[in-house]
């Protein structure tokens, strides 16, 4: 018998989150500096994830490569990016991991190993290389006119409602996919893969006529079929977030 | 104008080249003149199945690179009036057909032909994009059981995307359902699925069912399209299916499975 070279396992890993609120590189590289001389212990040769989910412009892509030299430069080490869709692209092109995102309720630990003063410091920590990400996040999401779609969603497609809800007045295949960043509406069958809130917000629903689903998220947080193959398999329903909870509830 | 017909699946091996040529030749006995068009580049089958082989001298890929004519190319059918073939190359790959090739191959048939049928090789490929990129209508063909019809939904959210109808935005391509290989009695027993599971998966409209039968082995060993077989059950299921492509409303047959009377157990009557 062979012996196993390795072995494939999930694992959480707590992760400092560097999330950029806007970005000029000689603001940036000050701002850092400060950081880094105030808790070195913390941030030199820490693995960190840049997230671009509250980059506050909404034009191209901050230049990345300079960002990436810069952390470096102080010592840390970025491992990949935590962005919405629009960024891929750019992020590919660093040769960086992407991380799915999160509804982020990470952060409090870090906190808690952050140098005391910290968190009464609140306004310098939210503009640079804080973790904090404790509170939910409840964006300003602005909701354009729904996505109706007329037509089955057959298996292999993927329909994505960005900034607004999805109206599909047919089913959702097996092996199908639907995202939206607001709710969701099937009026038929949902076989397939439904995510609403994709975004985060944590106040999306998915409404259904059948419920046959392969997946259901709400913000991240997702249940798959063996989940909910009792009562309400096949039946009218909604699904909601209470807390972390995705909840199914006949209609 | 012709109307061009692509008779595609994903799945391979469910029956897309036995219902090409059944109805091909069905259409071509029905009065109209049809060309069935091979795009099984690599594979070769329709014209075995049509009992042409030995009269293949140029093929599609010939005539999209202007090696031959069309008029060269096609076989005329030696059983059946206003039928025509366009065998596949042996010797090339996929990538030989293009858009272009495709389409001007089309064009001339068009002015000509009143149907054009269109055999797609398997799979989502190039080979299978070409087929269906061109099509008016589409007769997906489809077995009763669980990955075939996982296959057919994925060619029809790609006739739905990638059809030239579809980019254009023009009036999508009609989309039909042909059941093949049907056995009532394995639905019965619940080891295949029935009509209503498929037409309830799909939401497509039914263009026929055409039950499993020995005939369709034995008539394409003869090179002869099982639609010739007035007495097998296949034959005239397929008969009926031509009948629909053309409008007319015919009940669907063989969808039952017969109890076996005495007589028939004692003569062997299928
Ligand atoms: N109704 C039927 N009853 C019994 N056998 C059938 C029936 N239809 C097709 N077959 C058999 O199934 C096999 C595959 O048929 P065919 O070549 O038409 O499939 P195909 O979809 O064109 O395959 P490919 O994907 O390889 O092109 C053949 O052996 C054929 O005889
Ligand atoms: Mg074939």
């Amino acid at each position: 018998m062979t012996e196993l070279c390795f072995q494939l396992k999930g694992s959480v890993a707590t992760i400092l989150l560097l999330e950029l609120h806007h970005y000029t590189a000689d603001a940036f590289a000050g701002q850092l500096q400060q950081k880094v001389e105030k808790a070195p212990q913390l941030l030199l040769q820490s693995p960190i994830v840049i997230s671009l989910d509250k980059l506050r412009d909404d034009g191209d892509a901050p230049d990345l490569e300079a960002l990436l030299g810069q952390c470096r430069q102080f010592g840390l080490q970025p491992i990949g990016f935590r962005a919405c869709l629009r960024f891929d692209e750019a992020i590919r092109a660093t040769g960086m991991a992407i991380l799915p995102q999160t509804s982020g309720r990470s952060g409090a630990v870090l906190r808690e190993l952050m140098p005391a003063g910290e968190d009464d410091n609140a306004a310098t920590a939210q503009a640079s290389a804080s973790s904090g990400v404790a509170v939910p996040v409840v964006s300003r999401f602005t909701r354009l006119p729904s996505k109706i779609v007329t037509q089955p969603v057959r298996s292999g497609q993927q329909v994505y409602a960005r900034d607004c809800d999805l109206i599909v007045m047919s089913h959702i295949s097996e092996g199908a996919e639907i995202l939206a960043d607001g709710n969701i509406h099937v009026y038929g069958g949902l076989r397939g893969r439904a995510l609403a809130g994709v975004q985060g917000d944590v106040g999306a629903r998915i409404f259904c006529h059948s419920l046959e689903a392969e997946l259901l998220a709400v913000a991240g947080n997702f249940m798959l079929s063996e989940d909910f193959r009792g009562k309400v398999w096949k039946k009218p329903v909604q699904v909601c977030l209470k807390g972390e909870k995705l909840c199914i509830e006949p209609l | 104008m012709a109307k061009i017909i692509v008779v595609t699946s994903g799945k391979g091996g469910v029956g897309k080249t036995t219902t090409s040529a059944a109805i091909g030749t069905g259409l071509a006995l029905r009065g109209h003149k049809t060309a069935i068009l091979d795009f099984d580049v690599g594979l070769r089958n329709l014209d075995l199945v049509m009992g042409c082989e030995r009269r293949v001298v140029y093929d599609f890929v010939n005539v999209i690179n202007g090696e031959a004519s069309l008029k060269q190319a096609l076989i005329k059918d030696k059983r059946t009036e206003n039928l025509f073939i366009l065998p596949a190359s042996q010797t090339r790959d996929k990538e030989a057909l293009t858009v272009e090739g495709v389409g001007k191959i089309l064009d001339e048939l068009a002015n000509d032909f009143d149907f054009i049928v269109c055999d797609s090789p398997a799979g989502i490929e190039k080979g299978a994009l070409m087929a269906l990129y061109f099509a008016d209508e589409a007769v997906v063909v489809t077995n009763p059981e669980v990955s075939s019809v996982r296959d057919s939904d994925r060619i029809l959210g790609i006739l739905h995307s990638k059809s030239q109808r579809a980019e254009q935005g023009r009036e999508p391509v009609r989309e039909h359902l042909l059941l093949t290989r049907y056995d009532p009695q394995r639905v019965n027993i619940g080891e295949m699925l029935s009509v209503a599971d498929v037409e309830d998966i799909l939401a497509i409209p039914l263009l026929g069912v055409i039950p499993e039968s020995e005939a369709v082995l034995k008539a394409s060993n003869q090179g002869q399209p099982v639609i010739l077989d007035g007495q097998a059950k296949a034959g005239q299921a397929y008969m009926d299916a031509v009948a629909r492509l053309l409008g007319e409303k015919v009940e669907h047959r063989f969808l039952e499975a017969k109890k076996k009377g005495f007589f028939s157990r004692v003569m062997g009557v299928r």
